[in-house]
């Protein structure tokens, strides 16, 4: 199992698309979500991505490849 | 013996211990470092900081290390100047400024990086590294050799000349990364779980880093006879020093070295090809849109500032300004800022000065406060942005007809006063009996 700090920033375009609940269906990958920030042009979500150390791997460059900006927080915690 | 309370989360308000941390484990919001006030005040005195050094060191008692050796090349107690024909030039009254041109790297980094590197190696960190946009690399990489510490700076691949040899000079191994400083500023985050050793300045002790810029505060309130300026005009990259210049002002009037609680307006400057903080002031929103920088202000080009909200929320709560300048306007600015007073800035330099004027036309900066602007680099290292335009005013033989010809055509108008006809200063007729007596070299002994 890893744990994985994260801020997710969505582009305008992508605000209202259901990027997270795709990750966990289609991923695999959950999100401990801490903050979030989401209004009409920008958002942002502070979450721990948990999952196969694999799969949270997939999950990031997925993201990315969806154009959403992933930014690393602290220490990728494995246990 | 420091002064540190500990750390707390700028988010949740969680405390933590003043360790080698840098996000709160609930919240994962940044952390900030917290100081036991009232132990400083029945300390500090303006009487101990005058018996310092003459280095950012002698504000000790609020810095977040104590040592008695610091990583210290000398960095702070730079110039502040006043700059009266720069202040007539934009109709300002009583205008400063503060020239940290005059740091042992030529940039205010070098107020950061000795507090970070101070602390970094009483947390036992055997690598100095960091992620940045020139200045923070040659700074690192400086200091790292004053302390004997290996350094590596991660930078993106597309910066000034002058940065980089700054930065290989000093023994430092440069990374260029293809990608902008937010690509490079992510690698390190990744980079910090993977190499426990290495101290990145601005990711993994940012923290403790941070605080170094407060002596900007510091300084110019003890340059200004302990006084508080009304208005200070600050540069965002990512927004960092312009949160703890304003947190610097507040623990001078907290620990009463001030004699009232200041209150001062900070504005803030941007390039218009990387201005999110700018954008989201002028929008009038709370969220800051990432951007993809297109400026020749390399050193500020941040498109995801991570502390541009707390900036942002700075500039409101005192009443500032925040603005952005296009890049021409940034050549300008530091035209402008040379030609009136001597001083040559790099072109963060120029966009916080193109920002004084712009917020100063439009009335928003007055000539009845005293204002101070952050100069915050030195011209050198950037040069590249003006070489193309700045050319010799005319290339001549050695010769005085040569020169005779090109005074009559190159020279322009205000100088028609200094021609030969003109007076020179008067010089006393020497008396003979004092005069030094000076024995001509013979001809044959060339
Ligand atoms: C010369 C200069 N001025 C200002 C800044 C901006 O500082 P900050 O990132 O703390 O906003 C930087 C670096 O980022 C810089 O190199
Ligand atoms: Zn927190």
């Amino acid at each position: 199992m890893t744990r994985m700090r994260v801020k997710l920033t969505f582009p305008e375009a992508l605000i209202r698309e259901p990027i997270v609940a795709r990750m966990v269906t289609e991923l695999g990958v959950v999100p401990n979500i801490r903050r979030a920030d989401v209004g009409e042009h920008t958002g942002w979500i502070v979450c721990e991505l948990g999952g196969g150390g694999a799969d949270v791997d997939r999950a990031v460059h997925w993201l990315q490849a969806e154009g959403v900006q992933v930014d690393l927080l602290g220490d990728v915690v494995e246990s | 013996m420091d002064f540190v309370a500990g750390l707390r989360c700028r988010e949740c308000g969680r405390g933590y211990p003043a360790e080698a941390l840098h996000v709160c484990d609930f919240c994962f919001g940044p952390l900030e470092v917290t100081y036991d006030y009232e132990r400083i005040a029945a300390t500090v005195t303006r009487e101990r900081i005058a018996a310092g050094p003459r280095t950012i060191w002698r504000y000790a008692d609020l810095l977040p290390v104590a040592d008695p050796a610091p990583v210290d090349l000398g960095a702070g107690f730079t110039p502040l100047v006043r700059a009266d024909r720069l202040a007539a030039e934009l109709g300002l009254g009583e205008l400063w400024i503060k020239d940290d041109t005059a740091n042992p790297t030529g940039s205010f980094k070098d107020r950061v990086v000795s507090v970070a590197l101070t602390k970094a190696r009483q947390l036992g960190f055997k690598v100095a590294a960091c992620a940045s946009t020139g200045n923070l690399a040659n700074s690192v990489a400086a200091h790292a050799a004053r302390a004997g510490m290996e350094s590596v700076v991660l930078i993106p691949a597309d910066l000034e000349r002058a940065k980089v040899t700054m930065t290989t000079v000093y023994g430092g191994r440069v990374v260029a990364v293809e990608g902008t400083y937010d690509d490079v500023n992510r690698l390190c985050a990744e980079l910090t779980s993977e190499r426990p050793s290495w101290a990145f300045v601005n990711v993994n002790v940012r923290t403790y880093y941070a605080e170094g810029s407060k002596t900007l505060a510091f300084e110019v309130a003890e340059q200004l006879g302990w006084q508080a300026p009304d208005h200070v005009v600050v540069p965002i990259g990512s927004g960092s020093q312009l949160t703890k210049v304003a947190k610097g002002f507040e623990e001078l009037g907290r620990v009463g070295l001030l004699d009232e609680v200041p209150s001062v307006r900070i504005s803030g400057a941007q390039a218009a090809g990387c201005s999110p903080v700018a954008t989201a002031f002028a929008d009038g929103v709370d969220a800051i849109r990432p951007v993809k920088p297109a400026t020749i202000a390399k050193s500020l080009a941040i498109g995801n500032p991570a502390d541009g909200w707390y900036a942002l929320d700075v500039i409101r709560r005192t009443g500032g300004s925040c603005a952005a300048v296009t890049d021409d306007e940034v050549l300008e600015g530091i035209r402008l800022l040379a030609r009136t007073e001597g001083i040559f800035a790099e072109t963060a330099g120029g966009v916080t000065i193109a920002t004084l004027a712009k917020l100063a036309a439009a009335g928003v900066v007055r000539p009845d406060e005293r204002v101070v602007a952050l100069v915050t680099g030195h011209g050198l290292k950037t040069v590249e942005a003006l070489t193309a335009s700045e050319e010799p005013t005319v290339t001549i033989a050695p010769t005085l007809d040569a020169f005779d010809q090109a005074f009559d055509q190159a020279f322009d108008d205000s100088f028609a006063e200094h021609g030969r006809a003109g007076t020179g200063p008067t010089v006393a007729t020497a008396d003979p009996a004092t005069a030094p007596t000076r024995n001509p070299a013979p001809r044959s002994a060339r």
